[in-house]
């Protein structure tokens, strides 16, 4: 569903990262684990298509990520890809509902209140639906960023550092939530971490250095 | 949910800087229409005032004062002048003149000025009746319009005149009997009083001297009638049949010949128009300089609320927004605010006016209201939409640039 090959950034300063490449199935999970400064953001934003590689190939079913034009690259982005940020962000004027009505219309696609609303409930949110979204607790927050990058049905979810502020036993409540909910939705799951207490709940894994 | 809800839910997200924002648009925007609202409304006051009025004849004085007096109905007259030094210019055989109207000023009812003329001073100036009927005895008064609403007055009812302008002054003993009133014009006849003038001189016999019971055998309602009186008036307005060289060198040689003084009303008006445009002209220039404080308060604005929603707009972008249309988001805030408060100007503009001409009479002392609008309004909306966008164009740039990756690295 989505390789890379040869990928390659070189930043202004003249520095490289070199990426291992990248096979993911359909549906599969794969956790990129490495300390600080290993490029792991770099590799998740040229998965996204925030950042442009210098050198390599970004292949999503079919389509390569470096031949699209900005304005392609920003649709494809809103139509096929979910991301959750480290920390949770979300437009602060909007509800809970509102926030996942207008994500739909951002990627151009029609405002399905039944489908916010079913996506709501099996995440345990439907009561805050009405609530500002700087009213909800953290972990509330980290799954209505999930939520949001489900919302309109991608093919791939990238999530950088998702349980860096969470304690134990949040990280594992919204990790295995994470895998199963990618999965119900045929959606592929690449989680980017230095989080060593992820490691045990990926089969795939792989470490930059 | 769609981006107009969006755009509204984040003017209400920040109540208290969208007010600010709000109030300084909508404050130099009234500002600077109270002033151009007020000048216009003036400066048409003073044409409509002196439209027809070509010339005025007055005792020896301030030709402004003249003007003000006898024209605009602001001032005290210069002097009196005696009808025999006039008479000729009353003919209506005269080759220059069209319309003329002796007039008699100096009284007042409840600070209204009391007019003495002729029955032509009503037909020249086109003032027709509302009910009622022209005086034709000693005694009799017309009002205007706008004195008959606010004293309450009706036909039939009777008022003691003041001597002077103003209500401290001496009343007269002789009771006047109010006859008609006026219809409602745009000009100072709404607030005057109107007589004949053998009534205003009946009036200063009675006062200055009691013994004299001497009533006039007719009383003056025409031009013609005041012909061969030895008395005295305030002025005479003239229309010229034309504007040629005799009519220019008939006011020359007035003041040099005779010992009355001849006016050019247009003249002195204009003096009068350049005497209050320098203090107007500072007064708008003050407005424009706090609308472009507006508009840059409203620009700092927009930059800080910018740097607040940073992250805000990198998420829509990662959601597939194309930069355009947060450039398109951003500019449309600026411009709903410069809107809402160009439209709160409008209003709190007119509110004022309309206020201002209730409570100090602008309306008409100076011809000034509130429901007078302009059609330069509409380039004053331009315009505040114009500074608007300038001051939205930057952060929206800003924007539009925006690098997602390093802001949501950062």
């Amino acid at each position: 569903m989505i390789s890379t090959s040869g990928l390659v950034k070189t930043f202004d300063n003249n520095k490289s990262i070199a990426f291992p490449d990248l096979h993911v199935a359909k549906s599969d999970t794969l956790l990129i684990h490495g300390p600080s400064g290993s490029g792991k953001t770099s590799l998740l934003h040229i998965l996204s298509g925030l950042m442009r590689q210098s050198q390599g190939s970004v292949d999503i079913e079919g389509n390569k990520l470096e031949k699209l034009s900005d304005v392609q690259l920003d649709e494809f982005r809103g139509k096929n890809i979910g991301i959750c940020l480290q920390r949770p962000v979300f437009i602060k004027s909007l509800t809970v509902i509102e926030n996942l009505l207008i994500a739909q219309r951002i990627a151009h696609q029609n405002p399905d209140k039944n489908y916010c609303m079913s996506l709501l409930n099996e995440m345990g949110l439907t009561q805050c639906k009405d609530q500002l979204t700087n009213k909800l607790s953290q972990g509330e927050q980290q799954r209505l960023m999930f939520i949001r990058a489900l919302i309109n049905k991608p093919k791939l979810i990238l999530a950088d550092e998702p349980s860096s502020s969470l304690d134990d036993h949040n990280t594992d409540l919204l990790t295995n939530l994470m895998i199963q909910h990618s999965s119900l939705h045929e959606a592929t799951l690449i989680v980017v971490s230095h989080d060593d207490r992820l490691k045990k709940m990926f089969d795939n894994k792989i470490l930059l250095s | 949910m769609n981006y107009y809800q969006l755009l509204w839910k984040n003017l209400l997200a920040n109540p208290l800087k969208t007010v600010f924002n709000v109030m300084l648009v909508s404050i130099a925007v009234s500002l600077v229409l109270i002033i151009l609202l007020i000048n216009k409304q003036f400066g048409n006051h003073l044409g409509k005032s002196s439209e027809n009025i070509d010339f005025v004849l007055a005792a020896k004085g301030s030709p402004l004062q003249s003007v003000l007096c006898n024209v605009l109905q602001v001032d005290a007259p210069t002097g009196n002048i005696k009808v025999g030094e006039i008479q000729a210019f009353l003919n209506p055989a005269h080759p220059l003149i069209k319309n003329c109207a002796p007039l008699a000023l100096g009284d007042s009812y409840k600070s209204y000025r009391l007019v003495g003329t002729s029955l032509e001073y009503f037909e020249w100036q086109n003032l027709k009746l509302s009910e009622g009927r022209f005086f034709d005895k000693e005694n009799e008064l017309v009002i205007g319009n706008e004195i008959a609403i606010r004293e309450k007055i009706k036909l039939g009812d009777t008022l003691h005149s003041n001597h002077g302008l103003v209500n401290l002054d001496m009343e007269h003993e002789h009771a006047l009997i109010v006859t008609g009133i006026l219809t409602k014009t745009n000009s100072i006849s709404n607030k005057l009083i109107f007589t004949s003038i053998s009534t205003y001189w009946d009036e200063h016999n009675h006062s200055t001297d009691s013994d004299s019971n001497s009533m006039h055998e007719s009383p003056i309602l025409r031009n013609q009638d005041l012909i061969q009186k030895d008395k005295e008036i305030s002025s005479v307005l003239i229309q010229f049949r034309g504007k040629n060289i005799q009519t220019l060198n008939f006011g020359r040689s007035i003041n040099e010949n005779t010992n009355i003084m001849g006016v050019y009303p247009a003249i002195e008006i204009s003096r009068l128009y350049e005497l209050t445009n320098s203090a107007s002209d500072l007064l708008y220039w003050i407005a424009v300089i706090l609308g472009i404080l507006s508009s840059i308060a409203l620009f700092i604005n927009l930059v800080q609320a910018l740097e607040d929603r940073k992250l805000e707009l990198a998420i829509m972008r990662i959601g597939g927004a194309r930069p355009g249309l947060i450039f398109k988001l951003l500019i449309a805030e600026g411009l709903s605010i410069s809107l809402i408060g160009c439209l709160f100007g409008l209003v709190l503009a007119h509110g004022f006016l309309y206020i201002a001409s209730q409570y100090f009479q602008l309306g008409s002392k100076y011809g000034i209201s509130g429901t007078y609008f302009m059609p330069e309004e509409i380039f004053i909306v331009i315009l505040t939409l114009i500074c608007g966008m300038f001051a939205s164009i930057i952060p929206a740039y800003r924007a539009y640039k925006q690098d997602i990756a390093s802001t949501i690295s950062n």
